[in-house]
């Protein structure tokens, strides 16, 4: 088996979000701040560098906008190695929560 | 009241967070950014909003109008973009916002990225650099002049400064809020400016001075003119280490003088068969004399310079 290392919050939650279908990136700081209750926020800089950095591993790719007058906008889609990614990543928190009950 | 002003201050790219710092406080006072750059900033006087800044260091971009779109989903308005790859942006301020809503970098690991992205480049022209001090000390070593030591400095002072730069742009934690790094930019960029002003000089000094003379065959010296002959006349502009190249190939052994404005010898030579090469003297500005006696004829060249 493959060592994956951790990933970082961020990028745990642009995966989480992507993987409940396409997304912009303000979109996908929305859906993190619903999902986390307002305790994880992503800033513009940091979205930019994580989608860049994960479309370069091939995790995500940059899909065209349907909606009319957002033609502008980076849509992102999950790849079938960004989907592996989060599996591991959510096996791996789910292996280390239930060490705490053991 | 003026509508436009430029400040000139020199911000280095590791003091960057005192950079915004000073960008919110001329917002605060009505001053709005139109240009950011390293030397000058642009505002327009706009007493009606106030905004906060943040920067973002990405020299490489492949798509510029998907970067300033996803920033401005954020509610990000792109400002200006230097040459060199910094980015400004600005949101308008509103009090009633958490401060996070400011920060363009929610965590540790993507501020360190853009960090890292600005050592990369100091790093490579740390090495850049390291390369021509190097060299410049190999040429030092073979042939000393102050124009080199002077440019060895200012290289030796670049290397320092970007190698700390580097430094702290690895360890932020230890750059929080440098209040004299501002005025120690503006020094350091002066001196280094200075210093390469100066070996300039000095090395433009170089062609002025270069002198090449060489008598042919020549006639023996006549009686009448005694045992010593003005031979010829150098004008240094600039003090430095001269060389002198001397070949003397004489019928009989002969002496070559060459005397400052005071009269003082500074090299002298005796011989049918010279040949010198790279003999270093260090002259000052003024006029200086080449005087030979007991020439009985034969043929002799002198090379000077720096």
């Amino acid at each position: 088996m493959k060592k994956t290392e951790p990933i970082s919050e961020s990028y745990y939650y642009i995966l989480l979000c992507l993987s409940k279908g396409a997304n912009h990136g303000y979109g996908i700081m929305q859906m993190t701040e619903r999902l986390s209750g307002g305790d994880v926020r992503i800033g513009s800089g940091t979205m930019y560098g994580a989608t860049s950095n994960m479309m370069k591993k091939g995790w995500i790719t940059e899909v065209m906008s349907n909606e009319p007058g957002t033609e502008r906008k980076r849509m992102y889609s999950l790849t079938d190695d960004g989907r592996e990614a989060l599996r591991s990543e959510i096996a791996r928190l789910r292996r280390m929560l239930e060490n705490v009950e053991e | 009241m003026r509508k436009y002003k430029t400040t000139h201050k020199l911000y280095s790219a590791w003091n960057y967070e005192r950079e915004i710092e000073d960008l919110n406080k001329m917002s605060q006072q009505g001053w709005q950014l139109v240009k950011g750059g390293m030397f000058s900033c642009r505002f327009k006087r706009d007493e009606s909003v106030r905004y906060r800044y943040q920067l973002d260091y990405r020299p490489k971009l492949e798509d510029k109008p998907g970067y300033i779109e996803s920033f401005r989903e954020f509610g990000w308005q792109h400002v200006s973009s230097s040459a060199n790859g910094w980015h400004y942006f600005r949101k308008p301020y509103d009090p009633e916002l958490p401060e996070d809503e400011y920060e363009i970098f929610s965590d540790r690991s993507s501020l360190q990225e853009m960090n890292s992205r600005w050592a990369k480049l100091g790093t490579f022209v740390l090495i850049f650099g390291g390369i021509i001090a190097a060299l410049l000390i190999a040429l030092l070593i073979y042939r000393p002049t102050l124009s080199t030591l002077a440019l060895f400095i200012e290289y030796a002072l670049l290397l320092f400064f970007i190698g700390r730069g580097v430094y702290i742009m690895k360890n932020p934690d230890r750059s929080k809020n440098r209040k004299g790094d501002v005025a120690l930019t503006s020094a350091a960029i002066i001196l280094i400016l200075l210093c390469g002003i100066g070996s300039t000089w000095l090395s433009c000094s170089r062609a002025n001075t270069q002198s090449s003379m060489s008598a042919g065959y020549m006639d023996a010296i006549p009686a009448e003119l005694e045992d010593a002959c003005l031979w010829n006349t150098i004008e240094v502009s600039y003090p430095d280490l001269y060389y002198i190249d001397l070949d003397v190939t004489a019928d009989a052994p002969m002496t070559f003088t060459m005397v400052n404005e005071a009269g003082e010898t500074v090299y002298t030579a005796t011989g049918a068969d010279v040949h010198e090469e790279d003999i270093r003297v260090l002259l000052h500005s003024g006029e200086y004399r080449i005087y030979i006696s007991d020439f009985a004829g034969g043929a002799m060249e002198v090379d000077f310079g720096m």
